[in-house]
């Protein structure tokens, strides 16, 4: 039972929308990858399946679905930008 | 087999995690530095204020790209502002929204890469977020350089990495008064 990791997760622009939420923290598993932080994501909020598409960061990173997390890692949900 | 369990919801736009591994910003207690006040004139590597909800001050900003030593040739400011329309009709008004730590460290890279590739001896970039009414300065990048060629270069290649490579999200109020997100490009960051 001391297996589960702590991470921080903020949603942004439409993500943000989607999800009503703009910042929680999730309990789960260790050894745990972005797309299993994502697919549990996706079931707490289904309207983000109404979001195209997003790319994630991992502590200001970008990240590529297979990676692992860590305790306390923070993961953003980032939405095609738009600055300028 | 993956456990979720909420433990803690905000929705305080501020809050922050007390988890960071960089070095925390004061973006929102003191939004902006300008470089003639820091005390190292040239550039601010250092400088962690490069977003910021307050109108950005251009005439100080180009007053601060002034070099007494007279290093540079060429001083060239791109100042990007709301526009009365887009791809979704007329728009009233624009709302910008950052990933602000992220935000902040991936102009700092653009800064970094920008003056490897060029001999750039002054740079500022500062991008407001937030409401913001028609003509509305949205976005400044300011920079000097010996030769009036590589400061256009330069500042081009600044506001193409803004563009992509920085999280920051804008939508459009419209005049029929809808709202839409200004479809963008997705984040890709040249390392």
């Amino acid at each position: 039972m001391t297996s589960n990791i702590q991470i921080i997760v903020l949603y942004f622009a439409q993500v943000r929308e989607a999800t009503k939420v703009k910042k929680e923290t999730l309990e789960i598993s260790k050894n745990s990858s972005v797309t299993d932080l994502l697919s549990l994501i996706r079931t707490r909020y289904p309207k983000l399946r109404n979001v195209s598409d997003f790319n994630t960061s991992v502590n200001y990173k970008l990240v590529n679905s297979d990676a692992i997390l860590r305790d306390k890692d923070e993961v953003a949900l980032l939405p095609p930008v738009s600055g300028g | 087999m993956i456990l979720i369990k909420s433990i803690r919801k905000s929705t305080h736009p501020g809050s922050k995690s007390t988890q960071k591994k960089l070095p925390q910003t004061n973006a929102n207690k003191n939004p902006l530095i300008y470089a003639d006040e820091v005390k190292d004139e040239s550039i601010d590597p250092t400088a962690t204020k490069r977003l910021t909800t307050d109108e950005i001050d251009i005439c100080k900003l180009l007053n601060s790209m002034k070099d007494k030593k007279g290093k540079s040739g060429a001083t060239v400011v791109f100042v990007g502002s709301v526009r009365n329309y887009g791809k979704n009709g007329l728009v009233k008004e624009m709302v910008y929204e950052s990933y602000i730590d992220m935000a902040e460290q991936q102009l700092k890279q653009i800064e970094k890469i920008a003056m490897k590739r060029w001999d750039i001896k002054k740079i500022r970039i500062i991008h407001r977020i937030g409401p913001m009414k028609l003509g509305a300065s949205s976005v400044v990048i300011a920079l000097s350089t010996p030769h009036s060629k590589d400061a256009f270069e330069a500042c081009q290649f600044i506001l193409n990495a803004i563009k992509k490579e920085v999280p920051i999200w804008k939508k459009e109020i419209l005049s029929n008064n809808k709202v839409k997100w200004v479809v963008g490009n997705a984040i890709n960051i040249d390392e």
